[in-house]
């Protein structure tokens, strides 16, 4: 514990939330009218349950009201081969009240340091986000954050999904999550050197028991062998209500496991009463150029991915090349 | 002048361009086995002909030049106002000078001297290129260099189609005063942009000493441009490659840019080209129409980088105002 301006500086302790939330709500409700209050099952399954775990410190007055929260959610991570975590910033903020009394650097790089002096390296190998641009120059000058990567979106409808053939490759939606999920993520992530574990405890925890959201779980199967998978939901991304592939997740040597879940999203969105098909992956995916030549369009949007190295040779141009991710990676939907 | 023991730094002198070709050659040689010698054509070219002047600063051991720091200005177009961006070029330091001054090393003192002379809010207030990923970290690390934007390249595979330029396109051999009429109309879309005119654009592509560039052009039936696009073939990311270097189309006009697209096309099949490329910002409607014409979003480890001495010219509004393509840098 720490001491700074007349304030606590801590890690989360059980009960936190309570105060968390009466300051994250009042914040973000000032700023944004469409806002909707975050709910106690929310947070608590978005830290607590998390199968990654939770990084939060913060900064709270001798009565115990937060002023300042610099937060994460923990992702459990391949990296080389080799087990590994990340962490997403989220739900950063400050009370404007107090941003105003502390002079440079202000109240939200002093929860900022301690987490990354306390998480980095010793539990995390990146700390990474999508931030607002008053986050990000913050972040830049004070937190150590750089550019990872300008992010596009992969973007379809009715006029440009071109039908392909998926000969012998089944599609079924499921609410179960396959029990050969361990084979497909291992033969689907070879590809790349950094990506996030998909496996039970994550998609359960990740999809299956959103407390405010239903996901869709599309399975490829060929001669009874899972060779891809698709997580779907309607929702806004980007200004548009459209249907959002909140994770992909395909065995590389199944050309056709693209083709046939692409087949699928195209019904599931038009059955869905919205035009577009929107993905987000890394532009050095293995799937964006075939999924581009089943009719999806790259388009730009308004997000960077930025992040922070806690641990040598994991820079950003590494990750830019290395590291795959999806909608379902971040906290967008 | 600055004096480092027995080096010294300061900018270009005339007579350095030996020296600074020789420093080149021997650098840029022992790092690329494709490495084809600059010659002193191509430099008087790129620094002594070039519209807008010269950007150099030089590092000499004693009487050697031993490392280099360049620019070419761009003439910019920045919200209606006037302003040099300079493009980042020939930058090296011979490897035996490369760790004298460690952290920071002689290099870097050269580009610190070099921005001092030539950039601020009041001078070039961007500093701009298309760096390889060591030379990045190291201007990340000791000078301010920011990521603009990662690139995604247009690609168009080989195709079956025709191989004459169709009717309705012709090629130039200059431009004249049409193009900046013509960059008049599509730079409204854009708050910044190097200006495209006659000795901008003569001296990028019809002037140059070494490359062969096709220049197209769209005319009405009143003789006036209405688009333009250059093309030429390179040994780039593939072998010869059939690279689309400048696109220079009013969004509004559909039917010229199909037009040119379609030349473009036809040259590509023409001379066997392994693909065509281009780059286009992703926020321009040409981006997404490329798309629609069997062009894809490939993949590349390009990207964009600044320097800027600006407050307003913050690495993210660049990304979404600022035009620029392969012609705008010296990638081919």
């Amino acid at each position: 514990m720490q001491h700074a301006h007349g304030l606590v500086i801590r890690e989360y302790q059980a009960g936190d939330e309570v105060a968390i939330l009466e300051t994250f709500n009042r914040v973000f409700r000032e700023v944004d009218p469409g806002f909707v209050p975050r709910s106690l099952a929310y947070w608590r399954w978005q830290y607590l349950a998390n199968p990654g775990g939770w990084r939060i410190w913060l900064a709270l007055t001798e009565e115990g009201r937060v002023v300042s929260q610099y937060s994460g959610v923990g992702q459990r991570m391949v990296l080389e081969g080799e087990p590994a975590h990340f962490s997403q910033a989220v739900d950063s903020m400050s009370d404007p009240a107090y941003r105003k009394g502390l002079k440079k650097p202000g109240v939200f790089v002093l929860t900022g340091e301690p987490y990354a002096a306390n998480y980095g390296g010793r539990l995390d190998t990146i700390m990474w986000g999508l931030p607002v641009p008053n986050a990000w120059r913050i972040g830049k000058k004070y937190l150590g954050y750089d550019l990872i990567r300008t992010q596009s979106r992969l973007a379809a409808d009715s006029r440009t999904w071109e039908g392909a053939a998926a000969p012998g490759i089944d599609v079924a939606e499921t609410r179960a999550l396959p029990d050969d999920l361990d084979d497909l993520f291992a033969r689907a992530s070879k590809p790349y050197l950094a990506i996030a574990v998909r496996d039970r405890a994550h998609y359960q925890w990740r999809f299956f028991d959103h407390p405010e959201q239903r996901y869709e779980l599309a399975v490829a199967r060929r001669g009874g062998q899972l060779v891809g998978l698709c997580f779907f939901r309607v929702g806004e991304f980007g200004g548009e209500r459209a249907g959002l592939v909140c994770d992909w997740l395909t065995d590389p040597a199944e050309p056709g496991a693209a083709a046939a879940l692409c087949a699928w999203l195209q019904e599931r969105t038009l059955a869905a009463g919205v035009e577009r098909t929107v993905a987000l992956l890394p532009g050095t995916a293995a799937d964006c150029l075939p999924l581009q030549r089943l009719g999806m369009r790259v388009e730009p949007t308004q997000y960077f991915l930025v992040g922070r190295p806690y641990k040598k040779g994991y820079d950003m141009r590494w990750l830019y090349h290395h590291w795959y991710y999806t909608l379902g990676d971040t906290d967008l939907v | 002048m600055s004096n480092f023991g027995e080096y010294t730094i300061r900018p270009y002198e005339p007579g350095d361009e030996h020296g600074i070709l020789e420093g080149f050659n021997l650098v840029f040689g022992a790092d690329n086995p494709r490495h084809v010698e600059r010659t002193l054509e191509e430099w008087r070219w790129a620094f002594e002909r070039h519209p807008r002047g010269r950007r150099i600063m030089v590092a000499l051991h004693n009487d050697r030049i031993v490392g280099q720091y360049a620019g070419i200005a761009y003439r910019t177009n920045l919200m209606g106002e006037e302003r040099d961006f300079v493009h980042m070029v020939d930058s090296f330091m011979v490897h035996e000078y490369r760790a004298r001054y460690k952290r920071p090393g002689l290099f870097v003192h050269t580009v610190l001297r070099f921005f001092e002379e030539f950039c601020g809010f009041d001078k070039a207030p961007i500093g701009y290129g298309v760096p390889v990923e060591k030379h990045f970290r190291l201007g990340h690390q000791f000078l301010g260099y920011e990521i603009v934007r990662t690139h995604g390249l247009l690609v168009r595979e080989p195709s079956p189609g025709p191989t004459e330029i169709p009717e309705g396109v012709e090629r130039l051999s200059r431009y004249d005063e049409q193009l900046r009429w013509l960059y008049d109309r599509c730079a409204g879309d854009w708050a910044v942009s190097a200006f495209r005119d006659a000795e901008a654009m003569n001296w990028r592509f019809a002037d140059h000493p070494r490359f062969e560039y096709v220049i197209l052009g769209v005319r009405d039936d009143a003789g006036i441009l209405r688009g333009t696009a250059v093309y030429r073939t390179a040994d780039w990311i593939l072998p010869r490659m059939g690279v689309l270097c400048e696109w220079l189309v009013p969004p509004g006009e559909p039917e010229v840019g199909e037009k040119l697209r379609l030349a473009v096309e036809a040259l590509g099949r023409s001379e066997g080209t392994s693909a065509l490329i281009t780059l286009i910002p992703d926020w321009s409607p040409w981006f997404a129409r490329f798309q629609e014409s069997q062009w894809r979003v490939w993949p590349s480890h390009y990207f964009m980088g600044c320097r800027s001495w600006h407050p307003r010219l913050e690495q993210m509004w660049l990304k979404d105002h600022w035009w620029y393509q392969l012609s705008d840098v010296d990638l081919v």
